[in-house]
């Protein structure tokens, strides 16, 4: 299953030409003007999974500057003959996974800070179509399931489902075998069902 | 049935295309004769199929903050320390891998509950920290560290712990005077701890320089950084205040690198945006600080001896003594044949 393009998905705009690769030499190099590029290419892919993994905007801008960070600094660990991305998504998951194991309070705690369950006010959304709506809504609902996994699940799940890493990518992240992330992934995927019933089920 | 159980893993692979064909096989048969797993096994894909994969688009700038963390020092700046650095982590490497290898986990019951490791005030205090961090109380952070130095300043493993606060004074608290003192002392009490990252080495001789300003040219340079594109006049002050500092070397990379956002220029253009730059300064200081950058920058990247000379000439002529020094000991390094610095 292929993971999301980047450079389609990317509302930036950028004149360099560079492949992320390229960059990433240059950054071991370096080059930080590179890392720069970097940056205001994949800074929103590191914010989307620190979000799905942290459940909250906060912590998410923090984890993916902290992934960033330190993205820089142990730019030499990156080995060339894979993907830059995916390895820095990989310490982002990592950076997250951490937090999310570190805390005391149960992940839905968290949510219930901020959600209420209740669909948007009309009246703040004029001009926006009915469908965008619903589809923050789903988000939302979606953000809200996520929160109910635990740190592995959760984890195996994004790292799967949004970035479509391989299984055997994903087991060092958790700390894991291959066969104990396909049951990760499975719990998971059987919590969710029962989270997002009625949204997919007749 | 006994056999749903261990299919679990098998029907999540295969959700996603990572089973074998013996797995899928193997599952094939099973879903044949088992209803329930059947049954949940469409269930779940549909669940994949539908949850979708939309885009959270992040509404905020994570290169302003990344900035103050990172010190920007001048490719032409860096040469020296990467060779020192380049030792010190094939150091680390081999030390790392020296730890020991994960022993397999026994079966055997046990009737005592182990004991865990004590950790030293050190390890405590740093596990601590890393905690307050995660909850972005850093000013909590950074005293924790400080009560463990404070009770236990001869303890070997202290070096860690000297270094994060450091760290933190440095990038999150903008307490320089105290980032300064802990450098130093991780310089000095634990230097192979500080030669590891060439970064530590960048700060504390920028700290160093600012010390005699009250470190009023790093407070000068936050400000600059919080105004970022919209505030180039704001890096101007610092060039024409601090001319020929570390922090007027630093404060003329980021202005180009603001430049270079604002104007959609690739990573790869950095003379072009420190030129934009140039022309749009008015203070002869912050002048005659951007062309020496660009000097340096025309010698060592470009390999433009021409345009270098003209610029190092160009400084001369300005009367500012550390700025023109600067610009002469270059010209005389180019002319007797030496390259680079």
């Amino acid at each position: 299953m292929a993971a999301l393009n980047p450079v389609t998905d990317n509302p930036y705009e950028s004149m360099d030409r560079r492949s992320d690769e390229d960059l990433a030499l240059a950054l071991q190099d370096g080059d930080r003007a590179a890392f720069d590029e970097l940056v205001r290419r994949h800074q929103g892919r590191v914010y989307a999974v620190a979000y799905r993994l942290s459940g909250n905007r906060e912590d998410a801008l923090d984890i993916a500057q902290e992934a960033l960070f330190k993205a820089y600094r142990k730019a030499d660990s990156w080995s060339p003959t894979g993907s830059f991305v995916a390895w820095l998504l990989r310490l982002t998951a990592n950076l997250a996974l951490d937090q999310l194991r570190r805390q005391k309070r149960r992940p839905t705690d968290r949510w219930e800070d901020g959600y209420t369950g209740e669909t948007l006010e009309t009246g703040a959304l004029e001009g926006v179509t009915e469908r965008a709506v619903r589809g923050a809504e789903i988000d939302e609902r979606i953000t809200a399931a996520l929160s109910t996994l635990s740190p592995s699940q959760r984890t195996a799940f994004v790292m799967r489902h949004y970035e479509g890493h391989a299984l055997s990518d994903i087991a060092p992240v958790l700390g894991c075998t291959v066969g104990s992330v396909k049951v990760h992934l499975f719990r998971a995927l059987r919590k969710l069902r029962v989270e997002l019933r009625d949204l997919y089920e007749d | 049935m006994k056999n749903c159980e261990n299919l679990q893993g098998t029907m999540a692979a295969a959700f996603y295309g990572e089973a074998s064909e013996d797995e899928r096989a193997e599952l094939d048969a099973h879903l044949a004769t088992c209803s329930d797993c059947r049954a949940e096994y469409e269930a779940l894909g549909k669940l994949v199929r539908s949850i979708p994969r939309t885009e959270l688009p992040i509404d905020a700038d994570l290169l302003p903050e990344l900035r103050r963390r990172i010190t920007v020092v001048p490719l032409w700046r860096r040469r020296e320390a990467y060779a020192v650095a380049a030792a010190c982590i094939a150091v680390a490497f081999v030390v790392a891998s020296l730890g020991p290898a994960r022993e397999p986990e026994t079966v055997a019951p046990q009737t005592t509950v182990k004991a865990l490791p004590e950790l030293s005030p050190a390890q405590a205090a740093l596990a601590r920290a890393s905690s307050y961090e995660s909850e972005r109380n850093y000013a909590a952070a950074y005293k924790t560290l400080m009560d463990a130095e404070e009770g236990n300043a001869d303890a070997a493993d202290m070096g860690g712990v000297r270094l994060r606060m450091a760290e933190l004074a440095f990038e999150r608290l903008q307490m320089y005077k105290q980032a300064h003192k802990h450098y130093e002392d991780v310089a000095v009490k634990h230097n192979e701890l500080f030669r590891n990252a060439p970064e530590n080495g960048y700060r504390l001789e920028i700290l160093a320089e600012a010390a005699a300003v009250d470190y009023d040219s790093l407070y000068g340079l936050d400000a600059a950084r919080r105004y970022g594109v919209d505030g180039l006049e704001t890096y101007e002050n610092v060039l024409a205040k601090y001319p020929g500092t570390f922090v007027a070397s630093i404060a003329a990379a980021e202005m180009a690198d603001a430049v270079r956002q604002r104007d959609g220029l690739g990573s790869d253009e950095t003379l072009v945006a420190m030129e934009t730059a140039l022309e749009g300064c008015e203070h002869p200081l912050a002048i005659a600080q951007l062309k020496i950058e660009l000097a340096h920058l025309y010698r060592v990247n470009d390999n433009n001896v021409e345009r270098a000379r003209t610029l190092y000439n160009e400084v001369l002529a300005v009367e500012n003594p550390v700025l023109a020094q600067a610009a002469r000991s270059s010209l005389n390094e180019m002319d007797s044949g030496a390259r680079s610095q």
